[in-house]
Formats: C-alpha cells, structure tokens, sequence
C-alpha cells in the first residue's frame, strides 16, 4: 500500500517519464539530421610526392564525440602489425605477442605525446596502453633493433588516410565549428589548418594546404 | 661520491681521454668522471640470466642468455655492447664551434646515427650518395627548422647550429637519411662505447646539469657539483626502465 501523499509523486514519475521519452525522441532526431559531410581537396606545395597523409577533424570549443575504441598491434616475426596506427583520442592499443617461438618485446616510447614501458611482453601475452591525448608517438621495441612503429593519436573520430594527396570526405560530422588539419611523417612539411563551420548536409570543396616549412629559428 | 678511493686501474679509464683520477686537479678546478652503460630492461637481463644458467639451455634459442650471466645479442637485436653512449655537460662557460662530421654514404645510410652538438658548433656533412640532397634540421617538438643549400653527390658544407632543443638532420629528398641531434647551449660532450669512462676535467667550481643520452634510449638527467681539488664520480646507466618513469 502506498500513503496517499506519495501516490501523487509516483503518478508524477509516471507521467513525466512517457513525456520525457518523446522529449528525448523528437529532439534527438534533429541532431541526427544534421551530421554533415566535409569533402573537398588536399594540396602539397614544394614539389615532393608525400604519402600516407591524415586529414582529421578537431573540435575547435568543446570535446568530440566519444569514439574510444581498442586498437590491436601484433608483433609476429618481430614486425610491428600495422607499423602505423590511427587512434582517436581517449582510445587504447593492446600490443599482442603473438610470435610463434619464445621471442621477448619490450615496447616503450619516449614521445611527449605518451611516454610509455609496458615491460616485458612473453610470447602469448597482450598489454594495453592508452592514449588520451592528441600527437605522434613513435615506439620501439628495446630488444629488437628493426622494430618500431608509429601510433598517430587524433583529436576526434573524424578522420582518413589518404595514401597520395587529393580529394578526401569526412563523413557524419556533427554540426559545430571544427578545424580541418592533416598529419604528414615528413619533417620539413606541415599543414596550414582551416577553420570549418558545420551547420548544413554538406560543406564541400574545402582547400587543405601542406607546404614546406618556411626557415624558421627560436 | 667524492674519489679518493681511486683505486681503479687506469687502463680502465683511457676512454676519457687520458684522465687519471689519482692525480689531482689543477689549482682551483675539478672534475666529473665515471662511467656510463645502456643496457637491456631489467626484466629482460633477469629473464636471459635465468634461462642461461639452466642446463638444458639451448645457444639456439631465440631468447638470448648465457650460464655466465651475461645477455648474449644475436644479429635482430640492439646490441648494448656496442652502443654508442654520450655523456653530456651543460657548461655556460665552453665555447662553441666543434666541428662535427655527418656523412650519408648510400641509400638510407647515413652515419653516424646520433650527435650531440653545441649550439655554435658546425656540422660538416658530406654527401657521398648519387643523388643531390638539401639537408635541414628541424625540432622534432616544434615547427623550427634550418637548412643548407642543395648539396651535389660528392660534395661537402658546414652548416652552424642555430636551433636548440631535441633535432633531426636529415634530407627533403630522402627522410631515410637521419641523425638524431641533441643540441643545447654550452655543451660539452664526449662519445663513448657503452661500459667506459667519461671524464670532464678541468671544471670551475660550480653546479653543472650533467645528460647521459643514447638516441635509442633517450636522456638521463643528473645535477653535478664541482668543488675545487676534487674528482666526482658520476655513474649513468642507460635503459627503457632507467629512463621511462
């Protein structure tokens, strides 16, 4: 049995929950409806033939969408596989020893991004690192001289490799001010980043330029 | 450590450039002296001594030891007995303009695969590959960047250091020709194999920031005293786990 005072508070939770239901259902479709494509080209100024090039998205006043996800990198016959990853912010790698005899790794990094030592990793085992933050980090193995890779850590999950510069689309992008940038390996070559407005279907034809670094002293 | 207890061979210390820890420094200065190692991790050193010390181990076996305790390298490995290590001191008062030579000498070879440089100090590269190179340093933490005109094959330029910081020389045309550069104001550097002396004599009194660095293992960082008339011994041991923290 329940007291009459709180019969009235129970029918409140009742009926407000149907309505908050449909609250929820009618505003979220719009927000849906507004996911954008971003498309349009990457130039390289200087003359060289770059490749593997990453053109992404990053929020320019609040966070991205959560897109935390697992990475795996296996290190059979002593190779890091893929020798370069694509992880959104917040994501974790797991560094899986899957060689076939009893072959040791040790795999750390001493990149700003993320300073790492996962210690020893025995044959069969898998170790997790995370990455919370946006940069390049180069890791090596300690044991193996020809081991090493490169996880790429991007701001949001709107991203793609491109393996020549060229067209490129960025699919689903929520609406909201985002700055277009691009991740080159080559040191003399960086991106001049572009501010993007998302508020319709499409934002289309936009120009991401990579050029050589200009000289430039402390 | 304070050396009065030099008692150390000195042939164990001809590495640093005929220091001799048993005489004293001149009137007024000191030194920093000692020895610095790169190793494998910790828990690979114990796991290799374990299976070496057993007696079924196998001299085949893809994990490398020895009964004698050592690590035993085979050729996938980084072999820490050969690596070349620096010891590095920060001192206000040296002068720049070292010279130091950098050559790429084929295809994505070029040597030697790290330097610790002055800024003010000259690195002279040579190219002796077939193809015209423009080489550049850039900060690896930063946009700076400096660079030389195009080099033809067979030819050779000094370029002065104007950038500090944590460096890469290397070439627009091939980014397979690398050199880690370690660059910072009023360095003195010697380089050494690992498990030998280094000595910095002849050092006013003072506080000094002393680096060991191995460009695999990155910097080991350790603040020196110099007092007047004495030796200080200063030990670095580079590895994943003495460096990572």
């Amino acid at each position: 049995m329940i007291p009459k005072g709180k019969r009235w508070l129970l029918f409140g939770c009742v009926a407000v929950f149907p309505v908050l239901l449909i609250m929820i259902t009618v505003f979220s479709v719009p927000v849906t409806a507004l996911a954008a494509s971003v498309s349009g080209k990457l130039k390289v100024y200087g003359g060289k033939k770059l490749k593997n090039i990453i053109v992404f998205l990053e929020p320019t006043n609040k966070k991205a969408a959560d897109a935390v996800k697992k990475y795996k990198v296996t290190q059979k016959g002593r190779v890091f596989d893929p020798a370069v990853t694509v992880v959104v912010a917040g994501s974790e790698v797991i560094f899986i020893n899957d060689e076939e005899r009893e072959i040791d790794h040790n795999i750390y990094s001493l990149s700003r991004t993320r300073k790492f030592d996962v210690g020893l990793v025995s044959k069969g085992s898998e170790l997790v690192v995370d990455f919370p933050k946006p940069g390049i980090v180069k890791y090596y193995c300690s044991v193996h001289k020809n081991m090493e890779g490169t996880i790429i850590v991007v701001p949001s999950p709107f991203y793609t490799l491109l393996d020549k510069p060229g067209t490129f689309t960025l699919e689903n992008v929520p609406e909201g001010e985002w700055k277009l940038n691009a991740a080159v390996s080559h040191r003399r070559y960086s991106a001049s980043p572009v501010d993007v407005a998302v508020s319709g279907p499409s934002v289309d034809s936009v120009i991401l330029q990579i050029s050589r670094k200009r000289r430039k002293r402390r | 450590m304070i050396a009065g207890l030099l008692a150390l061979p000195v042939a164990v210390l001809a590495d640093g450039h005929g220091f001799d820890p048993d005489e004293p420094p001149p009137e007024g200065k000191g030194s920093v002296y000692g020895t610095v190692t790169a190793r494998p991790h910790k828990d690979y050193v114990k796991k290799a001594k374990e299976l070496g010390s057993k007696e079924d181990y196998d001299d085949n076996d893809p994990y490398a030891g020895s009964a004698d305790g050592k690590v035993v390298y085979n050729d996938t490995m980084v072999n820490y007995d050969f690596a070349d290590v620096y010891a590095i001191l920060l001192n206000p008062a040296a002068k720049p303009g070292k010279v130091h030579e950098v050559e790429a000498e084929g295809d994505e070879d070029q040597k030697p695969r790290a330097l610790a440089v002055a800024f003010g100090d000259i690195i002279r590269i040579k190219n002796a590959t077939s193809k015209p190179l423009t080489y550049f340093l850039a900060d690896i933490n930063g946009d700076s960047i400096q660079e030389i005109p195009l080099l033809p094959p067979g030819g050779s330029a000094d370029m002065t250091v104007e950038l500090v910081g944590d460096l890469e020389l290397t070439t627009d045309e091939d980014d397979s020709l690398i050199t880690a550069v370690l660059s910072r104001e009023g360095l003195q550097s010697q380089r050494v194999r690992s498990g030998s002396t280094y000595a910095f004599p002849n050092m006013n009194p003072g506080e000094y920031d002393l680096l060991f660095w191995f460009w695999r293992l990155g910097i080991l960082k350790r603040k020196v005293t110099v007092e007047a008339g004495e030796h200080t011994d200063v030990d670095g041991v580079l590895s994943v786990d003495t460096v990572v923290r």
